[in-house]
């Protein structure tokens, strides 16, 4: 079983508790307006292109079928992405990784080998594997296929999901996930829809069916300035989740730009996504919301 | 918090001219030369030390509980002058001659601070435990007795040793009584009657330890220092093992704490006064980046380096060894920062966790604290010949290497390039940067400056293996490199045979002031280097590691695995420094599988080459010879001369650049996070490799919070358990270096981890700067 993973991180401390490894898987169902992730979205493969790190060798040039790599008339590299077929073959000749290829199909062994590496850390410090993405859920089969050998292996997996996907597709992988890290973006629907193309009925009815079943749930809330960091959206959450029977705590992270460079790389304009990045005492007023119902809440 | 008198202190210290000299020492050892040239040796020895201990000013800076400073001054350019004359005089001569004053010398620039008849260079531990029980009254006795035997009556080098070593303990007896004195004159000089009865109170003190024992933590911690003092500054004895302070203090701060005569507070603030002495005594620079105005300036090479101290550690039976005195040597180190001294915590399976994390969140805040493993050092201690009731003790010095505690002399190192039998191994024993062609071998490949210095300088040749057509896969590689790595060093131990017997003929019974404060060279009536002491070492330092392994790993991926080419034609390749063959030089070096990320077949080159390396070294060694040689995986910052005799190699290096350093990954090619290098460097056999610093280098929003930190202490944990040796980690990112880079000012007391020692950032020279800039970032 095959899935179509960016890049595992490992070493990872904020996807849950401990040492973790967390899995990113490719393709998304929802649209972000802040997306940090944007390599993320397409569930196809994509090449990054870093032009500082270009040392104009020339061999993408060389070897590239379509004549997407060219120098133009200034004497400038160009990769012109309509004539790219994604074949790869720049990628592999770029020494200087000016070109990444983003997306690989990965046997389900093989991310359980490299997550296999560092199951001393996990044992040690309560910590274990985590999906993220993209969205997981999309790719359930393969999701399953690892968390149930994971599982077999005594390693702790958390699932980080947008929920945005038939209830029965959780509930399929459920039996193997520890924790659920549950993101919930906006309470009010059509607030929801604007940032995110989506409204969200389905994602908290299955919020509330998770909540039901024998696994443990951190909320995580991005704070987006202007889409959803007021205390009104914050209050309804709070109130919406304060009976969630294990939910472990509430995480608020709030926006950063540190994705922004990611879009021109990756060929797309970064404009729609740049926000202020929410002040300190924004986000402890915002996480006063949690505490006054006595739910754990961290700031990151 | 810091009390702020140490603080101002410290402050005062960046601030220091470089130019800062005790100058005094030259003044008296001119004046003394000629004086006692006729008597014997050791003599001799004793009393220059004397003539100089009873002239030396004796400063007491203000309000401070800890006393013993020496008068620096700027130097006129005449003064200068004088003594860089003196060092010509004493040192310009042939290498054969300062072969018979001396045998290992490190570098020029240490050897020509101090006059033949006047040396020492350190790098040893003296019986700080001894000196604290007994006092120099029960040194004085011991010689006294010793000195009436008939065998050493009647034994000339004997007897003159134990004269010798009897002026020297006089000497600073009378140094530490002409101190309590000072500090008398001064209190009665003094209107603060709280700072009168100070004073006081130093005096009669140091009127106590100037012969007897001491009696508390506070007399036990001054006496240290008042003869640490003397011995790095008057006589060049220093980057000392200040060893395991946690264990021998500990009595006198229980029973102190017991009789309610000491806080804790206080006990913390004597140990930030230790500290700060240290670190004040220095020079202002970076002894290492010998490029810059500052180090090439100082007359005073020997106190540049730092002393260094252990804590924690398990205690004989495989006892825990952290105690409350352990927390407050770690609080001091996260209090101050400083560069001197140097921390070595030593883990163990089990330590109490609170200590743990209190070490880690001192690490992640840049204090000079790292971290060796027991379970680990002691089998490999072991595994060269320290006994069970001896292996406990063990500690550092400068900057990698293993000591035991007063049970041996001083440093003596080879730095081992690991991937100069690689290079003979691919050219069937040939030298490509400058071919022997059909000439025979020379007796040894070690020349005598490399032989005394100990680095690999110059050609090395091999033996004649097979040629490279005539091999299928990495492991017929390894054969060769095998025989040529034994073929240099039964060469090296052949030639430093010789070099003890001449030692023995020359140099030996040649009393330094460390055989004074030893155990077993009083007693055997014999100096250090003439084997009074039961342990004998040479550190063979392996260097390079990294470059061989990544040059494996790309013979087997390029050559044996996609046959893209025969090694005869890579050689080729190599031996032309890639020139036309550009684009595969840079897929050698930035696209083939490194060590440091977790690959299992390449980190098992790594412990096959590190094998061959600890078989070949075991192989030399023997009990018919005096010393063992104990292998390391240490560098130093010396990765850079040694890579300059080194042609290109298969991971892509153009001849001449710098070799990888330490236990670390090539510079920057470790990309899979923190675990995956541990996991890498824990792969290597460490069981018997005596020592080497892994430099990790971690962005501080990996470490940040409560979270962080946890993380943080349980990562470094988990290595352990799996067998790590070491690491030394800077906290801190690409940006706040490069800025300091740009507003030195505002960074002044940012002090890292370089390699086996720390420096102040902006103190450091611009190439050291760029090489900590270019290590891999862990976010």
């Amino acid at each position: 079983m095959k899935g179509f993973v960016f890049n595992i991180q490992r070493f990872s401390i904020n996807d849950g508790p401990g040492i973790r490894t967390t899995v990113f898987v490719k393709g998304c169902n929802l649209r972000c307006r802040w997306c940090h992730n944007p390599e993320s979205i397409s569930p196809k493969q994509e090449i990054q292109y870093f032009p500082e790190k270009c040392v104009m060798c020339g061999k993408c040039m060389e070897v590239c079928p379509t004549g997407a790599h060219f120098i133009n008339h200034f004497g400038e590299k160009v990769f012109d992405r309509s004539k790219c077929n994604c074949c790869g073959l720049c990628v592999q000749n770029c020494l200087y990784d000016a070109l990444i290829q983003v997306g690989s199909y990965m046997e389900a062994d093989e991310v359980i080998e490299t997550v296999k590496k560092d199951i001393e850390y996990y044992r040690n410090s309560g910590g274990g594997v985590t999906f993220s993405g993209g969205e997981p859920m999309l790719q359930k089969e393969f999701v399953k296929e690892v968390f149930d050998r994971t599982k077999a292996l005594g390693i702790h997996n958390a699932l980080d999901t947008a929920a945005n996907v038939p209830w029965g597709d959780l509930e399929y992988v459920l039996p193997s996930v520890d924790l659920v890290l549950l993101d919930l973006k906006a309470m009010d629907s059509a607030v929801h829809q604007q940032a995110t193309g989506v409204p969200n009925e389905r994602i908290l009815e299955n919020a509330v069916k998770l909540s039901q079943k024998e696994v443990d749930i951190i909320v995580r809330i991005p704070v987006v300035p202007g889409i959803n960091d007021t205390e009104g959206n914050m209050n309804k959450t709070a109130e919406f989740i304060k009976d969630f029977k294990r939910l472990a705590r509430v995480e608020l992270l709030p926006y950063h730009d540190m994705g922004v460079d990611k879009y021109s790389s990756l060929g797309k304009s970064a404009n729609e996504a740049v926000f202020e990045t929410p002040s300190r005492e924004k986000m402890e007023k915002l996480a006063a919301c949690f505490s006054k119902h006595n739910i754990a809440v961290c700031v990151e | 918090m810091l009390p702020k008198r140490i603080e101002q202190s410290i402050e005062k210290w960046f601030d220091k001219d470089y130019r800062a000299t005790f100058y005094e020492r030259i003044e008296y050892l001119v004046e003394s030369e000629h004086r006692y040239e006729k008597l014997s040796y050791a003599v001799r020895y004793g009393k220059t030390l004397e003539y100089t201990l009873d002239r030396i000013s004796l400063p007491i800076e203000a309000e401070e509980k800890l006393i013993g400073s020496v008068k620096e001054i700027i130097p006129t350019d005449e003064q200068k002058e004088i003594a860089e004359k003196l060092s010509k005089e004493w040192w310009e001569i042939a290498p054969e001659e300062i072969q018979k004053k001396i045998l290992w010398f490190y570098s020029y620039g240490w050897l020509k601070r101090r006059p033949p008849w006047f040396y020492s260079f350190g790098h040893l531990a003296l019986d700080w435990e001894g000196i604290i029980q007994k006092g120099l009254a029960g040194y004085i006795t011991e010689a006294e007795a010793k000195a009436v035997e008939t065998s050493v009556k009647e034994d000339e080098k004997k007897a003159s040793f134990i004269e010798g070593a009897t002026i020297c303990y006089r000497a600073i007896s009378k140094y530490i009584q002409r101190y309590a004195a000072q500090a008398k004159f001064e209190a009665e000089k003094c209107n603060d009657p709280g700072r009168k009865a100070e004073l006081l109170k130093i005096a009669e003190s140091c009127a106590h330890i100037s012969e007897k024992p001491a009696r508390s933590f506070y007399e036990a911690i001054q006496l240290i220092w008042l003869i640490v003092l003397p011995l790095m500054k008057v006589c060049g004895c220093g980057v000392f093992n200040l060893s395991r302070m946690d264990q021998y203090l500990y009595p006198f701060f229980k029973a102190d704490m017991e009789s309610g005569v000491l806080t804790e507070q206080e006990a913390l603030e004597l140990i930030e006064e230790f500290y700060n002495k240290n670190n004040d005594i220095m020079t202002p620079t970076d002894h290492m980046s010998q490029e810059l105005d500052a180090t090439k300036y100082t007359i005073e090479v020997a106190y540049d380096d730092p002393n260094y101290l252990t804590l924690g550690g398990l205690l004989k039976g495989d006892k825990p060894g952290v105690n409350e005195l352990s927390y407050l040597f770690v609080e001091a180190a996260h209090h101050m920062k400083l560069r001197n001294p140097f921390i070595v915590v030593r883990y163990y399976k089990g330590i109490d966790r609170k200590f743990w994390l209190k070490v880690c969140d001192a690490i992640r805040d840049n204090a000079t604290i790292v971290v060796y493993n027991d379970i680990t050092m002691i089998p490999a201690l072991k595994a060269y010949g320290v006994e069970e009731e001896d292996v406990y003790s063990y500690g550092f010095y400068g900057c990698n290497d293993p000591n035991l505690p007063a049970q041996e002399g001083g440093l003596r190192q080879l730095w081992f390039n690991l991937a100069r039998p690689l290079e003979l191994a691919l050219n069937q024993g040939e030298y490509p940067m400058a071919p022997k062609g059909d000439k025979p071998l020379s007796e040894t490949q070690y020349s005598l400056e490399d032989r005394m210095i100990g680095l690999m300088t110059g050609p090395y040749y091999g033996i004649k293996t097979a040629d490279v057509e005539s091999i299928h896969g990495v492991d017929d590689l390894l054969e060769l490199y095998r025989q040529q790595v034994r073929f240099l060093l039964e060469d090296y131990r052949k030639a430093i045979e010789k070099d003890i017997a001449l030692e023995a003929e020359y140099n030996a019974g040649r009393m330094r002031i460390e055989d004074c404060f030893l155990q077993g060279t009083i007693d055997n009536a014999k100096t250090w280097n003439d084997g009074g002491t039961k342990y004998h070492k040479i550190t063979v330092q392996g260097s390079g590691l990294a470059s061989v392994i990544d040059s494996l790993a790309a013979v087997e991926e390029l050559v044996f695995k996609n046959k893209e080419m025969t090694l005869k034609e890579l050689v080729h390749i190599l031996n032309q420094n890639f020139e036309g063959s550009e684009f595969l030089q840079v897929r050698l070096n930035r696209k083939m599988p490194k060590f440091g990320n977790d690959i299992q077949w390449v980190d098992e080159l790594g412990k096959k080459v590190v094998d061959i390396f600890c078989d070949e070294v075991a192989r030399v060694n023997s009990s018919k010879y005096l010393y063992t040689f104990y292998p390391t995986l240490s560098s130093d910052r010396d990765f850079t001369t040694m890579g300059k005799y080194v042609g290109a190699t298969p991971d892509g290096r153009f001849a001449g650049d710098k070799l990888s350093e330490n236990q670390s990954p090539t510079e920057g090619s470790d990309v899979n996070g923190l675990t995956a290098l541990l996991n890498s460097v824990a792969r290597l056999p460490f069981n018997r490799i005596t020592g080497g610093p892994l430099n990790i280098k971690v962005h501080p929003s990996a470490v940040k919070g409560n979270n962080g930190l946890e993380m943080f202490a349980t990562l470094l944990q988990t290595f352990f358990d799996k067998g790590g040796l070491q690491v030394q980690i800077n906290v801190v990112s690409k940006e706040q270096l490069l800025d300091a880079q740009r507003n030195p000012n505002r960074y002044k007391n940012l002090c890292v981890r370089v390699t086996g020692y720390s420096a102040y950032f902006i103190q450091m020279g611009k190439k050291a700067q760029d090489e900590l800039i270019n290590r891999t970032e862990n976010k």
